[in-house]
């Protein structure tokens, strides 16, 4: 009894005890002590990443909009009249990536957020080491989260960056909507910044990224960029890109015109590929079957009896299969895989992938067989 | 100066003289003090008082002189009233005049109690005396009564032979009217005059006959204000315990729905009805709430609530862990459900027991509505919940501790809203929300015509005026406003409380630990209203523990057909409710020949 009545105060003592430890873990665990309101905060919503004119120097360009442009935006957004400045770029230049930010940091007076990062827009004049620095320290960027687009520009990142459309205020904004709708665009070329580090820590496969150009309306984005890894190897033209497109399942609203039979035109051209690579002989033999979907659009005869819808599909079929040959060649002559045919081999045959060797080696020896089967549709077809 | 010498004083100077024995038989009389000295000793003794006075000694020297002459009243009716022989002194002796003194100096010094005397029978006149209380006595009644009472015993008379046998008669007649009854103990009987009925005491009669003259005064069976309904019952209780009762069994009219009657309060003296159906409660349940009731020792019973802390087991938490309503089809369909109903005399809304928290959900117009139109309407107090709770922290936690969790538009736009604003998104949320509770709390004492306007005119002026003066955004009013209007979406209006309560807490978890201290607090909200039970029922059933079955009346109310069963967790003694399947009209003989001749015998 009395033993029991000396311990009761000492548990109570111990129970609040652990209640206040556990309150004050709990505190301490939030890590939100530097917590601070938006306005407070400086909101980059694109960053640059390019070469500096120094050599082995990274310059960083920040996009940061006005105290103006965030109060036009409360009003409706869009692209509105206001004369002010939208936005403005803070530069910093460092030899890698946090000397950078830091010479940024000191040219603005608030805190630079990078949590809400939308664009990312590397140069493709980043060497292969600048870009393995640059990716490694945003990977390794606590606030940002790994879904930002990444595009490329041949031309100088703070004018892809500075440049506004017609469409949005801000090129954010522009990028947001375009990549957001995948059925919209003509190729889906939308790529997040972890898909992108992703591929480029994959074997058996090669790094896309859209490639922007500026236009008096605001961008085009009607290219891509192809690494090998960390290098930047070449930018595939429109009509390539839209081959890309085709095997790479991304393809929308890409156009093709027959000038045989009829002078007919589709429209809406989607594909769907199926890749079966086989070993024969010591020899990887790939498959491509290519079924594609387009709708009529125009037809010289202006009538389209099922026979001459037969007919084109069948022609658009040569003319698909012919394109793909010539993309595929092109691909195994720059050692570049951008549909990933490797990636495909590795999950499902991964011993006859470690036996090719080195995949950019392997690649282009690939046998490659293209068949391409077009089902055209004509206007208020359900299929 | 007083004019005549202390005899104490003078006592006191007198030498000492040597005693002298008497011893040659001479026998004197004694020294005695003569009337005039006591006059003087007395006289002196008050001066000295008198001198010390101070007016309110007077005052309080009056309420002495008040208090024993009252007294003395009292114990002078008290000793009329034992002037015969007796067991004890709460019987009732059959002697009139000391009752009427006994009266007349106890609760007669009332104004509202009415004594009266008056004489019984024609031929040799019998004492007797009546009393009741102004005002909850029916005049009307005690007329009635007495002009029949006189008149039973003028006809015993000419039949008895006797007193005893005349007195005999009459109460053998009177009592069998059905709302007289007797009583001998002056303790009971002061009870059921307090409560508005009617004493006779007649003389040599140790009966002292009770007439029911009770006339509540009531307020009329109005619509219920508290809890309104779009498409179903107005009726609401008044104060009335007996109206309370009528209300309910004029719409239940079971022979099973008993109503078990308990008095409580020393004082009071407050009726408190106990009802539940027989042989559809679990009987357990019933027991229990009596037994919980009766370790209440009470002085006075004003409210209902003050049964609360008796009947629960956790009184201290934050939500309301009984149901309480005004209006009577709520009653009786928690009484169908197989739970018990508190009814407390004077209090309009009974206590329900045992409740859930999702009784606080339920209205009437879920169920006078179709099943789409119930489910849509708790789905929206679900949301309501939901939003008006969690909202304002939300945007604390975004805007100032987790903002790349909001879409990069919506970062935009809210940004843009806060610029120039020079407080941090917590002063915001609590100017607005202080600026809330003033208004609701203005609105709620003013006369409806003015709250009406107070509200309004709060709501936009304040509204605009704040967003103008840049003291908050105005995002930030329309996500307030949602939520103080969200917050009383709940039915039952004590059920916002503990959600305006939590939100401070929320509000300070978001502000120091994001949305990781939103959910945080949001887990020790809901592990609380687990560990709520009542008489044996989880708080937050059936969603745990899970009772899928009875899943049926919760966020979602299932067609009528489906709600074959009482609650679960209940353990009523019918756990099912009879209803039949409505049969398919279409089935008859004479509609089945008709839509044959109409559409051939080969369709449906």
């Amino acid at each position: 009894m009395i033993r029991s009545m000396g311990r009761a105060p000492t548990s109570r003592v111990g129970k609040a005890g652990k209640m206040v430890a556990a309150g004050l873990l709990l505190l301490s665990l939030s890590g939100c002590w530097n917590d601070r309101a938006l306005n407070e905060r400086d909101l980059v919503l694109t960053m640059g990443v390019s070469p500096a004119k120094k050599s082995g120097q990274v310059e960083l360009t920040f996009q940061i909009p006005t105290p103006g442009g965030l109060t036009s935006m409360q009003a409706g957004g869009g692209s509105g009249g206001s004369s002010s400045p939208q936005f403005f770029d803070v530069q910093g230049i460092g030899p890698n990536f946090p000397l950078a930010f830091t010479e940024a940091q000191a040219k603005v007076s608030r805190d630079l957020y990078l949590g809400q990062i939308e664009v990312l827009a590397f140069s493709t004049k980043l060497s292969p080491a600048m870009l393995h620095r640059a990716v490694a320290a945003l990977d390794r960027l606590g606030p940002m989260d790994k879904t930002p687009y990444v595009i490329t520009t041949m031309g100088s990142v703070t004018k892809v960056i500075a440049h506004q459309s017609q469409q949005e205020k801000l090129p954010a904004l522009y990028f947001e909507t375009l990549f957001l709708c995948k059925s919209c665009q003509t190729n889906a070329l939308g790529v997040h910044f972890w898909q992108f580090a992703e591929r480029l820590h994959t074997p058996g496969i090669s790094a896309v990224l859209p490639q922007v150009d500026l236009s008096s309306s605001g961008y085009t984005v009607d290219k891509i960029s192809v690494y090998r890894g960390y290098h930047y190897v070449t930018t595939f033209s429109p009509s390539l890109t839209q081959d890309y497109g085709l095997l790479a399942d991304v393809s929308h609203k890409n156009g093709l015109f027959l000038a045989k039979p009829f002078q007919s035109g589709l429209r809406a051209v989607d594909a769907k590929t199926s890749i079966r690579t086989t070993l024969a002989k010591g020899r990887l033999k790939s498959t491509l079957d290519v079924k594609v979907k387009a709708t009529l659009d125009s037809i010289s005869t202006y009538t389209a009896t099922p026979t001459q819808v037969a007919q084109v599909a069948k022609a658009a079929s040569v003319v698909l299969s012919r394109r793909l040959d010539h993309f595929l060649a092109l691909t195994q002559k720059l050692d570049i895989d951008p549909v990933g045919i490797g990636r495909r081999l590795d999950s499902r045959h991964p011993s006859w992938f470690k036996a090719a060797g080195p995949w950019f080696k392997a690649y282009p020896r690939i046998d490659f067989k293209v068949h391409v089967q077009v089902h055209v549709r004509r206007i208020g077809d359900l299929t | 100066m007083w004019p005549f010498r202390p005899r104490s004083t003078a006592k006191s100077k007198k030498p000492a003289q040597p005693v002298i024995p008497n011893r040659l038989g001479d026998t004197a009389a004694p020294h005695h003090e003569s009337p005039a000295e006591r006059l003087m000793e007395a006289l002196s003794s008050s001066e000295k008082i008198i001198e010390g006075i101070i007016p309110s000694d007077l005052g309080i020297l009056e309420d002495l002189i008040t208090e024993t002459k009252s007294m003395e009243n009292r114990l002078d009716g008290l000793l009329d009233d034992m002037a015969g022989p007796k067991e004890s002194m709460d019987v009732f002796s059959g002697n009139v005049a000391g009752a009427y003194q006994r009266l007349k100096n106890t609760m007669g010094q009332s104004p509202d109690i009415i004594i009266r005397q008056f004489t019984l029978g024609s031929k040799s006149p019998i004492p007797a005396v009546l009393s009741f209380v102004d005002g909850l006595a029916s005049n009307q009644m005690i007329d009635q009564d007495i002009i029949a009472l006189m008149q039973r015993y003028e006809e015993a008379e000419s039949q008895a032979t006797s007193t005893d046998e005349l007195h005999r008669l009459v109460m053998e007649r009177i009592a069998s009217v059905g709302h007289v009854s007797m009583e001998t103990q002056w303790t009971k009987l002061s009870v059921k005059l307090m409560a508005g009925n009617t004493v006779v005491f007649i003389e040599g009669n140790p009966h002292v006959l009770i007439m029911d003259t009770v006339k509540y005064p009531q307020r009329s069976v109005s619509r219920a204000q508290t809890e309104r309904s779009v498409s179903g019952p107005e009726q609401s209780f008044n104060e009335v315990l007996l109206t309370q009762m009528n209300l309910i069994r004029r719409q239940l009219r079971s022979p099973e729905l008993h109503f078990d009657s308990v008095t409580m309060g020393s004082m009071t003296q407050t009726s408190v009805v106990i009802a539940h159906i027989e042989g559809l409660t679990n009987p357990e349940l019933v027991a229990a709430v009596k037994r919980r009731l009766a370790t209440a020792k009470l002085d006075a019973l004003q409210y209902a609530e003050e049964l609360s802390p008796y009947l629960v087991e956790n009184p201290h938490s934050l939500f309301p862990q009984i149901r309480r309503s005004e209006r009577v089809d709520v009653i009786i369909r928690v009484l169908l459900m197989g739970k018990v109903a508190i009814m407390v005399d004077g209090c309009p809304r009974p206590l329900t027991v045992p409740s859930t928290f999702m009784d606080f959900y339920q209205t009437t117009d879920d169920y006078t509505a179709t099943f789409w139109t119930a489910s849509l309407a708790r789905a929206v107090r679900l949301i309501a919940i939901i939003l008006g709770f969690t909202l304002p922290a939300l945007y604390i936690a975004l805007t100032s501790v987790n903002p790349d969790l909001l879409p990069t538009k919506l970062v935009l736009t809210i940004a843009g809203s806060r610029e120039g604003i020079p407080f941090p998104p917590i002063f915001e949320v609590l100017i607005m929300w202080i600026i809330i509770e003033v208004l609701r709390e203005a609105s709620l004492r003013l006369p409806q015509s003015m709250s009406t306007t107070i509200g309004t005119v709060g709501a936009i002026v304040v509204g605009t005026a704040v967003v103008k003066a840049g003291i908050v955004s105005d995002i930030l009013i329309v996500i307030m406003t949602l939520a103080a209007v969200a917050l009383f979406a709940a039915p039952v209006f004590e059920m916002a409380t503990p959600w305006r309560v939590l939100f401070w807490v929320l509000i300070a978890s978001a502000y120091l630990l994001g949305i990781y201290g939103i959910i945080l607090t949001l887990m020790m909200v809901i592990a609380h209203l687990v560990s709520l039970e009542n008489f044996g029922v989880a708080y937050l059933t059936p969603f745990g523990p899970l009772r899928p079955r009875d899943l049926q009346d919760t966020w979602l109310r299932l067609p009528y057909s489906q709600l074959l069963r009482r609650p679960t967790q209940l353990h009523a003694i019918l756990p099912g409710k009879k209803r039949n399947p409505p049969t398919n009209l279409m089935n008859h003989p004479n509609l089945a020949k008709a839509k044959a001749r109409r559409w051939g015998n080969g369709r449906d």
